[in-house]
């Protein structure tokens, strides 16, 4: 058994000598009392912030609206009377912001009048790219990759901790250092795949112009449904809603079902009509038409097992428009 | 004791501390040992001491990481909403060693690619094309970590995980006997861990060159930045949830849940078992039904082939359904 008074490492504020915890990894901190910023083990940092527009009351409609928009589409709007315990909890998230100018220089080919010829691609330009770099070790908070998505030019100012609405600031687990690195592999990524052709050479360059370290704010919608907990992400600089779970209904369940059950007898028609056929056509053309019929309803049949794992979801997951995805739920926690 | 069984095997067992003199016994196929008089980290194969040697601190007593653990079940899949009242049955401190290699390489990669032939810059027919192979070099270049588990008994899931390697501590074997901590065996030596740490960027290195050429030779240029032991406390809770006991792994430095079994709520278990036990029983009856019915009342083919194609299909509905209430049993989830 561990004791429970475990020495616990504590921290002290360089500015307010307000005693903190600092995390394993973090390399760039900033103070929850006073706000001050620094790199551990160095100096102070640069700090900017993106506001929040929202609290904990005003941010509820744009999820309520949100769930408005998307459940006719998928498990019926009827379960909205049913939700209760909706909790939105904000966290500020570290993102280096990074801008440079590239060059770039690319030869390939496209395939152009319908891919019947080749049109050789050799080009170069030059310009000005941003990209957000998440400061974090680990990409565990729900939805992060839309939410990091959906910056594009938002509006930065001073950090300054009165501004957090005493909600918790995550620290960065990355050097500015390590953030340019993976800015010098993300941009060029970027680029490569913006590009409209065949790529086979490609030569990039991109120098940092500005890096501004910056925290943006992430609400976390949590509510139930039936006792079971679900989610919803939401940006605190627009109100949108980035990414959500929606609990299976029963409605939803039985509507797939439905469509599975239909197809069953679809197939088992198909499957009678082979004996038909054989004795209507006689001889090697029946038994032919008998096989193949009995083919297609083998193929059909093998469709069939991965719609009927539809019927079994607890969860489904949807973009702000209402599209299913699969981005979370990986199929070893449907099956 | 001394190991008398062979003259060789006492030399292997031990050893004399470089720093105090103590004599220090070896485990078995261990590479790296801490001398428990002055907590000098030793290599054993040269004897030498290693100064890189580090612990990451426990931020989180048993309490916290229980909270933060049962916080984290409650957000699964299926999950029961009283969990937290989980009984503790057993928890266990274990400082689990990771080589931690920081490498930038620079590597010069030469390839062919095959490229098609254009005469000026006017598209041409697809079937008119040649395709060349052009032989092209160039560079590309990498900086990363690489975590190599020094322990070879670790479990997957705990190989597989992102250490926290950032604010460490050098290692200091008494604070881990105050915390009442167990240590692992540091069996995998530098060597071997820098070879791994090497071919996995490698790897990095040839798939980035590979956007490039399609068969290629690299050429290596690789700076060690650091290479240095880390030990992580992992927290391993074993508690009860009705009739059955589940396991998690809490990362004692960072909070983060490592690994976790957790129970499935078992209403929605029961209603998924009920509908594959109603399928499979109106898949066979189906079948029985139409089957009799076909060979009394008609020509024994028409209604049987749907009966039993439909009836099949049933059937295989419900077994899905009773594997997937199976699945739920036990739920597990980590981190990605």
């Amino acid at each position: 058994m561990i004791k429970s008074n475990a020495e616990i490492a504590q921290f002290r504020c360089e500015k307010c000598n307000a005693p903190y915890p600092l995390g394993a990894d973090d390399v760039i901190a900033t103070c929850p009392y006073c706000g001050y910023t620094f790199e551990i083990g160095s100096e102070e940092v640069e700090h900017y912030i993106i506001s929040n527009k929202f609290d904990k009351h005003s941010i509820i409609p744009f999820f309520k609206e949100w769930l408005k928009s998307v459940t006719p589409k998928t498990v019926g709007h009827g379960m909205i009377k049913h939700i209760d315990n909706i909790a939105p909890t904000l966290e500020w998230i570290p993102i280096f912001r990074i801008t440079g100018s590239y060059t770039s220089q690319y030869s390939g080919y496209q395939r152009i009048d319908g891919g019947s010829n080749l049109l050789p691609i050799n080009e170069s330009s030059a310009g000005e790219m941003t990209e957000w770099i998440l400061a974090r070790r680990h990409a565990a908070t729900y939805g992060i990759n839309r939410f990091m998505g959906s910056l594009s030019n938002e509006e930065i100012s001073q950090f300054k901790i009165d501004n957090t609405q005493d909600s918790p600031v995550l620290n960065s687990e990355i050097s500015p250092h390590e953030a340019f690195l993976r800015f010098q592999k993300i941009s060029k990524n970027q680029h490569r795949k913006a590009i409209d052709a065949e790529v086979l050479d490609h030569h990039f360059k991109i120098k940092p112009e500005s890096i501004d370290y910056v925290h943006v704010p992430y609400w976390l919608v949590r509510y139930s449904y039936q006792k079971g907990a679900f989610r919803a992400a939401i940006s605190g600089a627009t109100g949108e809603v980035l990414f959500g779970e929606l609990p299976v209904t029963k409605r939803y369940r039985f509507k797939k079902w439905l469509f599975v059950f239909a197809i069953m007898i679809l197939n088992a028609v198909i499957i009678q009509l082979a004996p038909y056929v054989a004795t209507y056509f006689g001889g090697e053309d029946g038994a032919e038409g008998a096989t193949a019929l009995l083919g297609v309803a083998m193929f059909i049949t093998i469709g069939l097992t991965f719609l009927m794992k539809n019927t079994f979801l607890y969860e489904i997951e949807v973009d702000k428009e209402g599209n299913e995805t699969r981005e979370f739920l990986g199929d070893e926690r449907v099956e | 004791m001394k190991h008398e069984s062979s003259w060789g095997m006492r030399e292997l067992s031990e050893l004399e501390c470089p720093q105090c003199g103590g004599v220090v016994k070896i485990p078995p196929y261990s590479s790296t040992i801490v001398c428990p008089y002055c907590n000098t980290t030793i290599q054993t194969k040269t004897g030498t001491i290693f100064k890189e040697h580090y612990m990451m601190g426990l931020q989180y007593n048993k309490q916290d990481a229980k909270a933060k653990m049962f916080e984290w079940a409650l957000k699964q899949l299926g999950a029961p909403e009283d969990l937290t009242q989980a009984e503790i049955a057993k928890s266990e401190l274990t400082y689990w060693p990771f080589w931690v290699v920081e490498i930038e390489a620079n590597a010069t990669y030469r390839g062919s690619q095959k490229k098609p032939k254009f005469q000026n810059k006017e598209a041409i027919p697809i079937d008119k094309v040649t395709w060349e192979y052009e032989f092209e070099g160039g560079t590309v270049e990498s900086t990363d970590d690489f975590i190599v588990p020094a322990n070879r008994d670790i479990p997957q899931f705990l190989a597989n995980y992102n250490i926290p390697i950032r604010r460490k501590d050098f290692f200091d074997h008494e604070k881990i006997a105050d915390q009442e901590g167990m240590i692992k065996d540091i069996q995998v030596d530098q060597e071997e861990a820098l070879e791994i740490a090497r071919s996995e960027m490698l790897e990095i290195l040839r798939q980035e060159a590979e956007l490039e050429v399609e068969s290629m030779i690299l050429m290596d240029d690789q700076k060690i930045n650091a290479i240095f032991l880390v030990e992580i406390p992992i927290l391993h809770f074993e508690y009860s949830y009705g009739t059955s006991r589940y396991d998690g792994f809490v990362d004692g430095a960072s909070g983060r849940i490592i690994n976790l079994d957790f129970p499935r709520k078992v209403s929605f278990r029961a209603m998924t078992k009920l509908a594959g036990q109603v399928h499979v029983g109106v898949g066979v009856g189906i079948i029985l039904l139409l089957t009799y019915l076909g060979f009394t009342l008609f020509d024994g083919i028409f209604p049987t082939y749907f009966g039993i194609g439909l009836g099949l299909e049933m059937f295989l509905f419900g077994y899905l359904f009773l594997r997937f209430s199976r699945s739920l049993g036990t739920g597990n989830e980590g981190q990605k």
